[in-house]
């Protein structure tokens, strides 16, 4: 039973792990985005 | 809008896999100590069998998208390509761990040459790493993208290979003897504590692939932002 | 004189994430040189290597002396008639001398010539046994470049010959040699495609392309002096298959890469499993004395990673008459360590596993490099993992011990 209660444990946590970059994962990259966009945005009225 | 989609998809896919767990650990019934070796290792079905379906799913997603992208050079195939094989890594792991688990309690062994399942969703598994790894490890481009399809596609033709291959061993080499029983008859609880794990797991792969996908894209739109202000 | 030797026929080529070409229609013509002098990213390369048939086609057809050799379904031919090729990077193996690699050019183009006048005229004659990894850049570039004018001089029948930078890192001197030279492989007859941003080619070439048609060129230099007169012989070898025996004699590297892992396997056992425990009926003993032979195997050629250097895989690929590899020692070192194996567990030879045993190696190597070819495409591919997909060998190797056990080999 120990082993059992370790083992799905175990699985839980790997799967939130997972779950949990792959959030942070897209929210690395909409910061990215983000920042690319605003800079083109500053870029473009200053040679307007 | 497919952002808070997929997340919630997600989350009630994650949430629906504890509750499974929690009502397999402490709900389910036990099985007569005769029908296995070690009664208690069979709630690791509650886990096994529904990460298998969830694979089931994410390779199914894997060969569409490469066949898509390989044959129709369709974009939306490759992030169906890129989403099938991390899902696929993730859920083939789930299942061959758990499935690890249960024989070497049941059978005393982790691992059985013979057995068609184990060694087909072993080797898709493998598959599936080598495509995430190597993926990578490339810059995008039509020939990373047509040489890990062609790989994808290559699953499509392991899975029989493989069946082939076990039933051969399987006939030449008998396999360790599997505890007998009446495994076959699943009583009403059991029945409907798989079967949310099964929607469970399938709302857990669905959410992650959908957000795979949207990586994907944002990656792409990145790169194709930068290439542009690359040439400024 | 009017006679196209390669022709694209609507030809729409991809790399990376952009279209290089879209319905490009182009015809070079016997005794014509193009000049691409586009700027850099324009699609030079690309062209040269989409004529040498290396890169797969999006759209459209490429034709040899009018034969089909690389449509978008990606049928591929060899022409009839080879063609002499020098890639952007110079596509010749460190471990190569240099006169094998010019001798390699023209077996493939199946005939030889004396080299001798070239390797004086280019001042390589001193050099002419150095291996290419101890030769300067210029120096390598020189080989790289006879490599692909050669050809061109073999027999009476005009060939394509493709040309990538050239004249990259060439003294003044030796580049005014290499335009007295292209003007005489023209009056041969010969179709010359060339990419280049040396001003001393604009003298030379027929036409020039700017990546849409093509323009004719005024070309002011003239040949001089008359054609030589040069003998052929045809020579009938098979220079992928010599050059893998060679380089693997030269290198040991099927020994120092297979052969450690072969050994070490069978020092593990050797160290595990005590020899009194071993009966050879059941199916351990076979699996044991064919294991050091698997894994050796599993390794893979190392002749793929040898010639990713410089680009070589490419040059052979392009010329498809076969890719050097290390089968022949694959087979020996195979049979060797089933052998020893056996010897080491006491055991009597068994002539037939050792066989087997050979047999196993250069299999498993045979599959090991197909997977690694197949990511030979790849920007990187050495960082593949192509490795990760070796488990897929386990079940047919399992497979064969049982029929060895079965067959009472032992």
């Amino acid at each position: 039973m120990t082993y059992l209660a370790v083992a799905y444990l175990g699985m839980l946590i790997a799967i939130g792990l997972w779950t949990w970059t792959v959030f942070s994962r897209s929210n690395d990259l909409e910061q990215r985005l983000q920042a690319v966009e605003r800079s083109i945005d500053t870029i473009e009225p200053e040679q307007e | 809008m497919t952002k808070r989609l997929a997340e919630t998809i997600l989350l009630l896919g994650f949430i629906g896999i504890g509750t499974t767990l929690g009502l397999a650990f402490l709900k389910a019934p036990s099985v007569s100590i005769n029908a296995f070796e070690s009664p208690e290792a069979q709630r690791i079905f509650y886990w096994h069998v529904p990460a298998a379906w969830a694979a089931f799913i994410a390779f199914g997603f894997l060969f569409v998208g490469s066949a898509l992208w390989f044959f129709k050079r369709s974009d939306l195939g490759w992030r169906m390509h890129v989403a099938g094989a991390e899902a696929g890594l993730a859920t083939g792991l789930m299942t061959v761990w758990s499935g690890m688990v249960w024989g070497s309690a049941e059978w005393g062994v982790p691992w059985d040459w013979t057995d068609v399942r184990l060694n087909t969703f072993g080797l898709l598994t493998f598959l599936a790493m080598f495509l995430v790894l190597g993926r990578q490890s490339q810059p995008d481009g039509v020939e990373t993208r047509d040489t890990f399809s062609t790989f994808g596609l290559f699953g499509f033709v392991l899975v029989p290979v493989t069946y082939v291959a076990t039933r051969l061993w399987q006939i030449r080499h008998p396999g360790p003897v599997i505890g007998g029983g009446d495994s076959g008859s699943l009583n009403g609880e059991m029945a409907l504590i798989l079967l949310l794990g099964a929607i469970s797991f399938t709302l857990f792969i669905v959410g992650h692939m959908l957000m795979s996908m949207r990586i994907t894209s944002l990656e792409q739109r990145l790169e194709s932002i930068q290439e542009a202000m690359d040439k400024v | 004189m009017s006679e196209a030797l390669l022709s694209f026929n609507g030809v729409s080529i991809r790399r990376g994430s952009s279209l290089v070409f879209k319905d490009l229609n182009f015809e070079l013509m016997r005794g014509q040189i193009v000049l691409l002098n586009d700027k850099n990213g324009a699609g030079k390369s690309t062209m040269l290597e989409a004529a040498a048939g290396l890169l797969p086609l999006e759209k459209g057809e490429i034709f040899h002396h009018g034969e089909l050799i690389l449509d978008a379904s990606g049928r591929s031919k060899r022409s009839s008639t080879a063609f002499g090729l020098t890639l952007q990077s110079d596509g010749c193996v460190g471990s190569q001398r240099l006169e094998e690699h010019i001798l390699n050019a023209l077996d493939l183009a199946g005939g030889r010539i004396d080299i001798n006048p070239w390797l004086e005229r280019y001042n390589l004659t001193h050099r002419r046994h150095d291996l290419i990894a101890h030769l300067s850049g210029g120096q390598r570039r020189k080989v790289a470049m006879l490599a692909g004018i050669l050809p061109g001089f073999v027999g009476d029948k005009p060939r394509i010959l493709l040309l990538d930078e050239p004249a990259a890192g060439l003294d003044e001197s030796s580049r005014s040699l290499l335009v007295e030279d292209l003007l005489e492989l023209k009056q041969r007859g010969n179709a010359l495609l060339l990419a280049s941003h040396h001003t001393d080619f604009s003298n030379c070439a027929t036409h020039v392309f700017n990546g849409l048609e093509l323009v004719p060129n005024d070309a002011k230099a003239e040949m001089s002096g008359t054609q030589r007169d040069i003998k052929a012989t045809t020579h009938r070898t098979n220079p992928s298959f010599r050059t893998g025996v060679l380089l693997n004699q030269r290198t040991l590297s099927t020994l120092a890469s297979n052969g450690i892992a072969g050994f070490l396997t069978l020092g593990i056992l050797l160290a595990l499993v005590d020899a009194s425990a071993i009966d050879s009926s059941i199916i351990q003993a076979s699996g044991l004395f064919l294991s050091a032979a698997f894994a050796a195997g599993l390794v893979g050629d190392n002749m793929v990673p040898m010639l990713h250097e410089h680009r070589a895989l490419e040059w052979w690929k392009a010329h498809r008459q076969g890719i050097p590899h290390s089968y022949i020692h694959a087979l020996v070192l195979g049979s060797a360590l089933t052998a020893l194996t056996q010897l080491g567990f006491d055991e009597q030879v068994s002539w037939p596993l050792v066989a087997i045993g050979g047999l196993l190696t250069t299999t498993t190597m045979a599959i090991v490099r197909t997977i690694d070819l197949a990511t030979s495409r790849l920007a990187r591919p050495r960082a593949a993992f192509t490795r990760i997909l070796t488990p897929v060998l386990i079940l047919p190797f399992a497979l064969l011990v049982q029929w060895v056990t079965d067959s009472n080999l032992l």
